[in-house]
């Protein structure tokens, strides 16, 4: 499950934010908002897209590096969310 | 020593990287069984504890040279400089202790700086209040009343700081209680509230009191979920010990910059004739927020030296491309700081409403709390709380360009790079375009909201751009185009990171081992070529003037110069003298109760209503600037002389301001008492029974002023009357005129009267617009004084003579303004007492400085000044035949002064 979450993801911040990247440069550990890939509208796009993909609800104070830098976190985010229910 | 524990891991790395992680962790993690990986670790150990002693004195070193650098530059205050010193010490100590020891050993070093700058007193009364705010956040009852509790304990302090109460002993503390508590509260809250980060006792108390905090009331806005969250992040400090390291440097060289932009290229808006004029003072203000840069870059390396990897506050902002890099570029602690508990609250409240109406709430949202912000930073620094029409037009305009650059973002996207990708030419063109583009519109904002003066006023100033010539264009159109450049080729750097987050055992390295001896060996290099540049100046290709600017930059320049420029909101801020004097005592090493003007003491006395203003009190004795200053009968620093001259007296008048009545020196000690004392020492009984000198002269007084104490001097039936001349140029007679005429005192000489009607010069004029003419006017002014003076001097056969006078900080640039006026006054057929070089005798100008940042000259400076001036005296032939010195006498005593 956490591998199609950051297939998905991954999918989306390419065609969203990085177009004509070379796919094997984002990893799943390559920093987003520290790398300068994410910054604060991308963010919220970001929020609005794993919301209505995954049928989750993010808090404002979520929508930070801790939760959001690398696909990892934001699979461990998507995660927590859809197991806390 | 670290501890070895045999747990199951597969090492990745090579076994020194994996080692360094031993520094930070105390923990070595290897495979069961792995008798030989033990044995060949246990060897690496041994060697990476000294290898690590070699690499830690490399950075204790740069940081030494760095210390030394500000120490020779006098970069920033006094303070600072010895809390830097405090810092070595300390990060040597802090590197060298167990991990779990470090957090608490910076608390006591942080708690410490607190009593090296302000006291110990102080430090307990910021610690008492400090203490009770934070144990008040964590009080066992629901959030909600600690809020409560929280919110009427700030309402009380911000009553105290308001002075609607004293509250004793904190007056000289609000600057620094503010800056830790204002806005740091406000997330702390915030991260409590959403438990986004670990709190203990000691993370709190390094949150707060965070050393150097207590050197700077102005303070990079750390955020508290990242000051844990970047807390020695990285497997090796190495990387971030050498970043802090580098970012100090950094900060030094924009404070540097900032200096030379100071003393050499800004000018006063009244000063403004034309577009080149124009040009060169929007982009000089615009330059001095290099102050707010360079102190934010020295204080967040400070902290890495200390564990705490936070990121870059400023990235490249001069090369800002759009209205969103701009605001993501300057201040990014702001930036993210309004993010995380304005911008993103409200985005998430409203966003039913869709991403557009939603972005475009929370950005207005959110630079209106930025506008109020700031004025809520200003009253927790200064003490008022300003709503001006700058404040709103600059933040509102900020507001609507920042939206309409983040619609236009959130609509078509924003270009993305990760590393290695190239631009194309025509996209660097673009980028260089857009970089010329916003730099034009960020000048202009800011040159708006540092203007004094009325909306009308300001758009009649901008209309100096249509006043062109071809030259100027020539000039604006190259830098533009050397600004497009440097946007094209340097304009999409990242912000520098800290490594994020914690690596995970077993995880491929995000980045390559870094580069810290290369690092080193750059940034040692660098520092030591910043004095030889400037020691070795001559052997550079520039030009006299760039010479002249690189041997100044060695030297902060006096206050009471720096006050005469136009500030802006963060040079308020930053220059403590000008809202809280103790503060600034401490700062600068002054010993406590010095009072900075003659006019809080007994001894001045305020004339609002009368065109000289200002005038000092008969028969005073009073202690200022630590030294005892008297007062005689007619109200003169001075011993008592009779009023009619007595038979057989030679009488001079000196006519002066501050160097003149003496600053900081007591009585006998000023150069006219000790010129005195000498002259009538080796001439009294000559051609005269005894020679008097009568100071005339009174701090702060301007041309004008000076010459309303000329009329008195008159009535002392002086025989020489000295016209006291420094390095303030015209400004102080542009005060001094503007603020009497806008009072509706009339000048009491008719033919200034009518000089300034002929300009339209009138109580009605606009205050831009007065300062404006009367600076064009202001030699014409100064040549009319000192005809004036001459006719009046021949009639009554007065020699009137002028002498120029050095400040203990003399510059280059204020040497050329001396001679400038040496030669307007020869021009003006008066002789001079040249002694703008009285100091050139001095190893350090320090030492003729009465102390650090006031460049009155002490005991040591007036009496290289007395004896400049008498020597001068005694070679010229007037005064040799006045005091009955024969001129091989004369020269013969001239030889053994020498």
């Amino acid at each position: 499950m956490p591998d199609e979450t950051k297939s998905t993801v991954k999918d989306f911040i390419l065609r969203e934010f990085l177009p004509g990247e070379d796919p094997n440069e984002l990893q799943d550990d390559t920093p987003l908002i520290t790398g300068g890939i994410l910054d604060s509208i991308a963010t919220l796009k970001l929020v609005a897209f794993l919301e209505e993909q995954f049928g989750i609800s993010i808090a404002a104070h979520e929508a930070d590096v801790d939760h959001l830098n690398t696909l990892n976190d934001i699979a461990a985010l998507v995660a927590s969310k859809r197991k806390g229910g | 020593m670290p501890v070895i524990r045999r747990r199951p891991v597969a090492l990745w790395q090579p076994v020194e990287n994996h080692l360094m992680s031993v520094d930070s962790r105390d923990a070595v993690y290897l495979k069961e069984d792995d008798a030989a990986l033990l044995a060949r670790l246990q060897g690496a150990i041994q060697w990476a504890g000294q290898a690590a002693l070699v690499r830690l004195t490399a950075v204790a070193l740069q940081l030494g040279l760095l210390i030394a650098l500000a120490h020779v530059f006098e970069l920033e205050t006094f303070a600072f400089r010895k809390v830097m010193v405090l810092a070595l010490a300390g990060f040597v100590v802090h590197h060298l202790l167990p991990m779990n020891w470090r957090l608490p050993f910076f608390v006591i070093l942080s708690l410490g700086s607190l009593v090296l700058v302000v006291m110990p007193l102080n430090a307990i009364r910021l610690v008492l209040v400090g203490g009770i705010l934070i144990g008040m956040c964590h009080l066992p009852i629901r959030f909600g009343w600690r809020l409560a509790l929280i919110g009427g304990t700030a309402a009380a302090l911000t009553l105290a700081r308001a002075q609607v109460f004293d509250l004793p002993g904190y007056g000289v503390l609000w600057p620094i209680l503010g800056s830790m508590f204002m806005f740091r509260l406000i997330v702390y809250l915030y991260d409590l509230r959403n438990q986004t980060a670990p709190f203990s006792v000691w993370r709190s108390l390094a949150y707060f009191f965070m050393l150097p905090n207590v050197c700077f009331p102005m303070y990079p806005l750390v955020d508290y979920q990242t000051f844990n969250r970047t807390y020695f992040n990285e497997p090796s400090p190495w990387r971030m010990y050498q970043v802090g390291i580098k970012w100090i440097f950094r900060g030094m060289l924009h404070l540097l910059v900032y200096r030379l932009v100071l003393q050499n290229a800004i000018i006063g808006a009244d000063y403004v004739v034309d577009a080149g004029d124009l040009v060169r003072y929007m982009i000089t203000t615009f330059s001095l927020y290099l102050l707010i840069s360079g102190q934010f870059h020295m204080i967040i390396g400070l902290l890495h030296l200390f564990g705490f990897n936070l990121p870059e506050t400023h990235h490249n902002y001069f090369l800002s491309s759009s209205f969103t890099d701009f605001w993501r570029r300057i201040n990014i602690y702001w930036k993210d700081f309004i993010q995380k508990v304005f911008f993103n609250p409200v985005y998430f409240r409203v966003k039913h409403l869709g991403p557009a109406a939603a972005m475009t709430v929370a950005t207005l949202i959110a630079f209106f709390f930025t506008w109020l912000l700031h004025s809520y930073q200003w009253f927790w620094i200064r003490g008022t709380f300003p709503m001006t029409w700058q404040d709103a037009v600059f933040w509102g305009g900020l507001a609507v360009l920042v939206l309409v650059n983040v619609l236009y973002e959130q609509r078509y996207g924003r270009s993305r790079l990760i590393k290695g990708k190239k631009r194309s030419f025509a996209s660097r063109v673009g980028l260089g375009l857009r970089t010329v583009a916003t730099f034009c519109t960020i000048v202009t904002l800011w040159c708006l909201w540092t203007f004094q003066g009325s909306a009308s006023e300001w758009l009649d100033f901008m209309s100096n751009i249509t006043r062109m010539d071809g030259k100027t264009a020539l000039m604006i159109v190259c830098g533009l185009t050397g600004l497009g450049i440097a946007g094209a080729l340097f304009g999409d750097s990242e912000r520098e990171y800290s490594a994020g987050q914690k690596p995970k055992l077993g995880q491929r390295a995000a980045e390559p081992p870094y580069a810290f001896w290369q690092s080193a060996a750059i940034v040692t290099v660098l520092i030591l070529m910043v004095p030889a540049i400037v020691k070795y100046r001559e052997y550079l290709p520039v030009g006299p003037m760039a010479r002249t600017a690189l041997g100044d930059v060695r030297r902060e320049q006096s206050v009471h110069v720096r006050a005469e420029r136009d500030q802006g909101y963060y040079e308020d801020l930053t220059n403590t003298k000008s809202y809280n004097l103790a503060l600034w005592e401490l700062y600068n090493r002054r010993p406590a109760g010095w009072v900075l003007s003659i006019g809080q003491t007994e001894a001045g006395k305020s004339v609002p209503h009368e065109f000289h203003q200002f005038e000092l009190a008969p028969s005073k004795r009073v202690q200022f600037m630590g030294a005892e200053v008297s007062t005689n009968r007619w109200g003169m620093r001075d011993r008592d002389y009779e009023k009619a001259k007595p038979p057989g007296v030679f009488r001079v008048a000196l006519l002066g301001s501050s160097i003149s009545m003496g600053w900081g020196v007591n009585d006998d000690e000023t150069y006219e008492n000790l010129v005195e004392q000498r002259l009538n020492q080796d001439f009294a009984g000559k051609s005269h029974e005894r020679i008097e000198v009568l100071n005339f002269a009174v701090a702060g007084y301007s041309a004008f002023q000076k010459l309303w104490a000329f009329d008195r001097a008159l009535e002392f039936e002086p025989d020489v009357i000295l016209w006291e001349v420094h390095a303030t140029g015209f400004t102080w007679m542009v005060n001094h005129l503007s603020r009497v005429i806008r009072a509706g005192i009339e000048v009491p000489y008719p033919e200034v009267r009518e000089m300034l009607e002929d300009k339209g010069i009138n109580a009605r004029s606009s205050g831009l617009a007065m300062r404006s003419q009367l600076r064009q006017l202001a030699p014409e002014l100064q040549g009319w004084i000192w005809s004036h003076m001459k006719r009046e001097c021949d009639k009554r056969g007065i020699t009137l003579q002028v002498v120029i006078l050095p400040r203990a900080d003399q510059m280059r640039v204020d040497e050329e303004h001396l001679a400038e006026m040496a030669d307007f006054a020869r021009r003006s057929g008066l002789p001079v007492f040249d002694l703008a070089k009285a100091f050139r005798g001095a190893q350090d100008r320090r030492t003729v400085a009465v102390a650090p940042g006031d460049a009155h000259p002490n005991v040591e400076g007036h009496r290289m000044l007395a004896e400049a001036l008498y020597e001068q005296m005694i070679a010229s032939p007037e005064w040799q035949a006045a005091l009955g010195a024969s001129s091989p006498a004369a020269t013969a005593l001239h030889d053994s002064n020498r």
